[in-house]
């Protein structure tokens, strides 16, 4: 399948017109957002014979400062119709002597748009799905801090994106198409690896090596299988409504059991699954009314194929949603209220009153002010809590002010 | 809390005043003399000025140039297109921030902004009808 994806590439390569003008200098600019923030967290962990966890309670408070996010953008027309787009990341004060923060790139692609029907990008990339995916860490679009769970980096200890996400693809064809005077139709197909579990952790030949995590290079995808997706959608002409439907398929490598499952569960024994085929179903729809802008998804993860899930009545699904209203008082200032919601059946088969039967459930109020066209300062109060049941109760608030500045 | 509230809005709404505008004639779009569209409608500006339409009907690319800040002449165009600046800003903002668009070149004057539209090539911009010089392509005229 990576072949066949190679093969339609270097096709839709030839068909490239050749171009000697390189007229427009390459563009810089980006954003970055610094937030102070304070965290409390408050948990009580009763006696639970089947966790093995011993009864405690206790607290956590942190204030800190961080620059939470630094994007650099790089565009350069390479033709009349081919751009060039990389997108570079710095995250948590990113600094290598303090081992702070992480660096990466995020996107680096280039996208050939011979008509607006078609467009076709290959290199590493977002794809698009649902509304926030593509622009998941564009801090500037959202007027929050902390993003809906899923999108939010800072929870990756908690909630493992790639999940309830798609992460990369390689691969995307795209396009728009006029149905009405108010409407344009947009739809999105692409390729991509499978989730970074399968991706090779070292280089090596495995040369008298027992372990099977090596390749060439590190981070191979050592997988043979892709993931793919679309999202097919509406939108009104000036953008103020938009609806769509996006889906894929890839695998959910339960090969070994996660250290997050021993962790929480460390005297079960968790069964080993192998590669669990999941579909990923979502919808999402925004739009503006007078100065209320609302916007909400919905993804249901579904799991099949895997014969000792059916044997043992074994579910993985997992389900996701927010939804967000903004009311902008006027052009400067804005405030907010959102809701996110996750249901989580992966452990609840190990342990029935599991934290996660509930769900994390997570609401914030917020507002901001645009300052200019490059500043807006924002803050933020979100209150989440971590399921309720007769063994463990965790409530988590976080307090938030920061600035989001474009350049 | 709710006073605080109070105080914002208050304070948001002292500096946000709204701008009025003096009356401005009629408005050409105009373009390089290679775009080979004889017309647009103002659905088609509306698709070009948000990004979503990038290349003219030949395949051509489409450039875009625009006024920089508030300007008669600028908020006449974006009522012809039934949109407001701010959510122009907020489209071009995500398309330029995802990489499926770059923003318009914005100019101050007229006379950049027809010395821009006739130096290159599937490049749509507007002016005061009295600016036009000669031998400009004019494909909508606005009242």
């Amino acid at each position: 399948m990576k072949l066949f994806s190679l093969l339609i590439f270097l096709l839709l390569i030839l068909t490239l017109k050749s171009t000697a003008q390189f007229e427009e200098p390459i563009s810089i600019y980006g954003f970055t957002q610094s937030i102070y923030l304070n965290k409390k967290v408050a948990y009580t962990i009763k006696d639970n014979p089947i966790s093995g966890l011993p009864p405690t309670s206790g607290g956590l408070e942190s204030d800190s400062f961080v620059m939470q996010q630094l994007n650099l953008f790089f565009t350069r027309p390479l033709g009349d119709n081919i751009t060039f787009f990389l997108n570079t990341e710095f995250t948590a004060n990113y600094n290598t002597k303090l081992s702070s923060g992480d660096m990466n790139i995020q996107e680096a692609w280039v996208a050939y748009r011979p008509r607006d029907e078609f467009q076709v990008k290959f290199g590493l990339l977002l794809p698009v799905y649902n509304n926030l995916n593509e622009i998941q860490n564009r801090f500037p679009l959202f007027p929050y801090i902390i993003r809906p769970i899923v999108y939010e980096s800072f929870l990756e200890q908690l909630v493992q994106p790639a999940d309830y996400l798609p992460q990369r693809a390689f691969l995307q064809i795209s396009g728009l198409r006029n149905i009405s005077n108010k409407l344009l139709a947009e739809y999105a197909i692409y390729v991509g690896n499978l989730e970074s579990d399968y991706n090779a952790s070292r280089a090596g030949t495995g040369t008298g090596d027992s372990d099977e995590n090596f390749s060439y290079f590190r981070g191979e995808e050592l997988s043979p299988k892709n993931m793919f997706g679309f999202r097919m959608g509406i939108k009104s002409r000036n953008e103020s409504f938009k609806f769509g439907i996006s889906g894929t398929h890839d695998y959910d490598n339960r090969r070994t059991v996660s250290s997050f499952s021993l962790a929480r569960f460390p005297i079960q024994q968790i069964p080993i699954l192998g590669d669990v085929s999941r579909y990923r179903i979502a919808s999402d729809l925004s739009f503006f009314a007078g100065p209320f802008a609302f916007e909400a998804e919905y993804i249901k993860v579904l799991h099949r194929n895997s014969a000792l899930m059916n044997l043992l009545g074994i579910s993985l699904d997992k389900d996701f949603v927010y939804a967000n209203l903004t009311w902008n008082i006027n052009q400067k200032s804005f405030i907010y209220a959102g809701y996110s919601l996750i249901r989580n059946e992966a452990f609840e088969y190990v342990m029935p009153n599991s934290p996660d039967y509930k769900g994390l459930n997570v609401s914030t109020i917020g507002g901001g002010w645009r300052l200019n066209d490059y500043i807006v300062a924002k803050g933020q109060f979100v209150y989440g809590t971590v399921g309720t049941n007769q063994y463990v109760t965790i409530d988590t608030n976080f307090f938030n002010f920061g600035l989001s500045v474009l350049f | 809390m709710v006073n605080l509230l109070y105080i914002w809005i208050l304070f948001s709404a002292i500096f946000d005043a709204p701008v009025s505008y003096v009356q401005l004639g009629k408005v050409a779009v105009i373009v390089h003399e290679s775009v080979k569209s004889d017309e647009l409608s103002s659905q088609q500006l509306l698709d070009i000025y948000t990004l979503n339409a990038q290349n003219w009907s030949d395949g051509k690319k489409i450039y875009v140039t625009d006024f920089k800040g508030d300007s008669e002449i600028r908020t006449k165009f974006y009522n012809y297109m039934s949109i407001n600046k701010n959510d122009m800003k907020r489209i071009w903002l995500r398309k330029q921030f995802s990489g499926s668009g770059t923003p318009p070149l914005t100019v101050k004057t007229a006379e950049e902004m027809i010395e821009k539209v006739l130096s290159k090539p599937g490049t749509v911009g507007y002016v005061p009808v009295d600016k036009i010089p000669l031998n400009t392509r004019v494909i909508v005229t606005i009242d």
